[in-house]
């Protein structure tokens, strides 16, 4: 599929449900990763504290040892590598027990292959501590930081808020695919599907202000999955 | 009824102690009664046998010895009119005079049978029904028997007596027909009792125990079974139409789903073809995963548990943040929103991520079924520890026979049957309030409809 170029990865699923786990397998093994799957839960945890994973796809429910004990054994012992919580439908309370046990990002199953590749890349690419930037930058856009500017072109943007935080977002992410899922948690801490559109009218204005006035658009539109902003190298 | 049915209901066996209870305090009563009485006419005689020695005493002492012995003399027999006994020796304890012969002397008061007496002749043989009460006393010159037949004593015991078997049969008959009556009366309303859940568990849900008018404790729980009975019944009909709804909201999806793929098999020729089936018909499965994703929040969310979670939350935040994520939404379909927030902050102990779903839901209900141009309100008022926060709209609203269905799950009106949705934003709605302990009122907001969320204000930090 290809959505979007990253190095390959080692990635480890934690996952009993053998179709989920192949489904897995597959959409990660098309973005050039390797991946190993493991069904049992106390078998999981030896894995993924023995051998060097970029990535780790911790279930929720598992026989053995459930995901939460995982994921607290695993940190316990040291293991620093992301992890990816996979929670059940209409699991209230999992995403905050499983932030709370150490994961770092979760995606509610069932779950679109490009919303997982789209979160493993993310969670791979997250430096491995967090560096003080105050100037973002991209082509001929900056955003600073600490003065809350906008530049594009030599020309000063005005951004509401929310609009600037989104750009912010997607700029830290650059060069890769955020759903509107994605968005809709980091941007606005929204944990549910709104049924109307929020992010698209947000990203509508914020072109209005940041691409349409200019030549080349920065923002792309990833059809069906969310939205990046990139160069276009 | 068997004896043995009868001895184990809880009627009987109350009437049963208060029987024998009143029994008991009616016999401790008549038994002291008794006692004080007898020894008060006791008393009374010794007393008056007591006058009539110091009478007699006087004599021998002021006139001697012998007008004593012609008083004494001059005593007629003991008869039912007079049952007075004298007896009067001389010094060395001979017999000198009395209406009866000779008696042994004692000392103190004794009661003596008239058998113990020996009469003057086979005419003077009386034998009162009673005992005597006599005692021995000196006299000047001898000594001096006095006694009298203590009948009065005997009439006043037998009378008591009789009294108290009369009311002891009087208070039994009572207590056993009282508590009976009671008894019968109370086993009518259990039996009823009975008799109407029999009914509800064979499935006459609409079965509802008769509460009488007397407002007593039995009256209470009848109100109190009929209560959870009705919950009963809503909750029921609510599930079967829950089960109803769901299977008529997968069935069509799940058509669609296979009439595209039909088409798909026999039509589609390019792989472009195939491509849009495929997003068409994920599309369809979206739609069918966030209903049920929904329909298990809901119930995740009425079980409760994620009270654990809650703090304290200042509704004014909550409400900027969803306007401010749907000020654009709203602009693209042509709608004004518009807020009134107080200056104070309006706290309330809750769970921001699920206050923020309500509000958002609220506020997208607004959007999608006002026809273009509508103005939608938001505001929030913090009043007498009750904190208001409203969202309403100038669209259509809901008729208000509707106004109590549109939070049931998976209930649509018929116009919105069109609009986007699943029936269940305002079931989300009212299942987040419930678990705040906010009420939900809709009214109407002439024209257009409003909804006013309210929550039992949290107790505000002290300012600092």
């Amino acid at each position: 599929m290809g959505i979007q170029s990253t190095p390959p990865l080692r990635i480890l699923v934690i996952e009993d449900d053998r179709s989920t786990a192949d489904f897995i397998r597959s959409a990660l093994s098309d973005e050039g990763h390797t991946v190993d799957i493991r069904s049992d839960g106390g078998e999981g945890l030896k894995y993924a504290v023995a051998a060097p994973y970029d990535v780790l796809i911790v279930d929720r429910m598992l026989p053995g040892l459930d995901g939460l004990s995982i994921v607290k054994a695993m940190r316990g012992a040291g293991v620093l590598a992301p992890v990816l919580f996979l929670t059940a439908l209409g699991g209230v309370d999992d995403r905050v027990e499983g932030l709370e046990a150490g994961a770092d990002d979760y995606v509610v199953k069932p779950f679109a292959d490009t919303e997982l590749i789209a979160r493993v890349n993310a969670l791979a690419r997250r430096p491995p501590t967090r560096q003080e930037t105050t100037v973002l930058t991209i082509a001929d856009l900056e955003m600073n930081l600490i003065t809350r500017k906008v530049r594009r072109a030599e020309q000063t943007i005005e951004l509401p808020p929310r609009e600037f935080k989104l750009l912010e977002f997607l700029l830290r992410n650059q060069n890769r695919v955020m759903t509107k899922t994605m968005l809709l948690e980091h941007v606005w801490d929204f944990h549910f599907d709104p049924k109307t559109s929020v992010v698209d009218t947000h990203i509508s204005r914020l072109r209005d202000k940041v691409d349409r006035p200019f030549e080349k658009p920065l923002i792309q539109t990833v059809r069906g999955v969310g939205y990046s902003i990139n160069d276009g190298q | 009824m068997t004896v043995s049915e009868l001895t184990r209901r809880t009627a009987f066996r109350i009437a049963a102690i208060f029987a024998i209870l009143f029994l008991l305090t009616v016999s401790a009563i008549f038994a002291i009664l008794y006692y004080k009485i007898s020894q008060d006419i006791e008393q009374k005689l010794k007393a008056d046998i007591g006058e009539n020695r110091k009478t007699l005493v006087a004599v021998a002492k002021d006139s001697g010895f012998d007008a004593l012995k012609a008083n004494i003399e001059g005593k007629s027999p003991p008869s039912p009119d007079d049952e007075g006994v004298y007896v009067l020796t001389d010094a060395d304890g001979h017999f000198v005079a009395g209406n009866v012969l000779e008696m042994p002397r004692f000392i103190g008061w004794k009661r003596l049978s008239w058998d113990a007496f020996h009469f003057k002749s086979a005419a003077d043989e009386y034998a009162g029904t009673d005992s005597v009460l006599a005692s021995w006393t000196a006299v000047n010159g001898g000594f001096l028997l006095i006694g009298t037949g203590d009948a009065d004593v005997q009439d006043t015991q037998d009378l008591l007596l009789n009294g108290l078997l009369g009311g002891l049969a009087i208070t039994l008959f009572s207590a056993l027909l009282g508590g009976s009556w009671l008894g019968v009366r109370t086993q009518r309303r259990i039996d009823a009792m009975q008799t109407a859940l029999t009914a509800v568990s064979r499935g006459e849900l609409a079965t509802r125990i008769p509460v009488s008018r007397t407002g007593d404790d039995l009256d209470h729980v009848a109100r109190q079974m009929n209560s959870t009975l009705d919950h009963l019944q809503t909750t029921v009909v609510t599930l079967g139409q829950v089960s109803t709804d769901i299977a008529h909201d997968l069935k069509t999806p799940i058509g669609r789903i296979s009439q595209r793929l039909s088409t798909a098999q026999r039509s589609a020729t390019s792989v472009e073809a195939y491509h849009t089936a495929i997003d068409e018909i994920r599309g369809e499965i979206d739609g069918v995963v966030a209903t049920f994703e929904a329909l298990l929040r809901i119930a995740q969310i009425e079980s409760g548990a994620r009270r654990a979670r809650f703090r304290s939350v200042d509704l004014r935040d909550i409400l900027t943040r969803v306007i401010d994520a749907y000020e654009y939404g709203a602009e693209d379909a042509q709608h004004r929103i518009t807020s009134r927030l107080p200056e104070a902050k309006a706290v309330v102990n809750g769970d921001p991520e699920l206050l923020v779903q309500l509000f958002a839901n609220l506020i997208e209900n607004a959007i999608q079924h006002s026809p273009p141009g509508s103005q939608i309100d938001v505001a929030l008022t913090n009043t007498d520890g009750m904190t208001i926060a409203s969202v309403s709209d100038n669209g259509p609203g809901i008729p208000v026979a509707e106004r109590d269905k549109v939070f049931r799950r998976l209930y649509r009106l018929e116009k919105s049957r069109t609009t986007p949705g699943n029936g269940l934003g305002l079931s989300l709605v009212s299942a987040i309030a419930g678990l705040h302990d906010a009420k939900i009122e809709l009214s109407d907001n002439a024209p257009g409809l409003n909804v006013s969320v309210k929550f039992k204000g949290a107790d505000l930090p002290a300012p600092t």
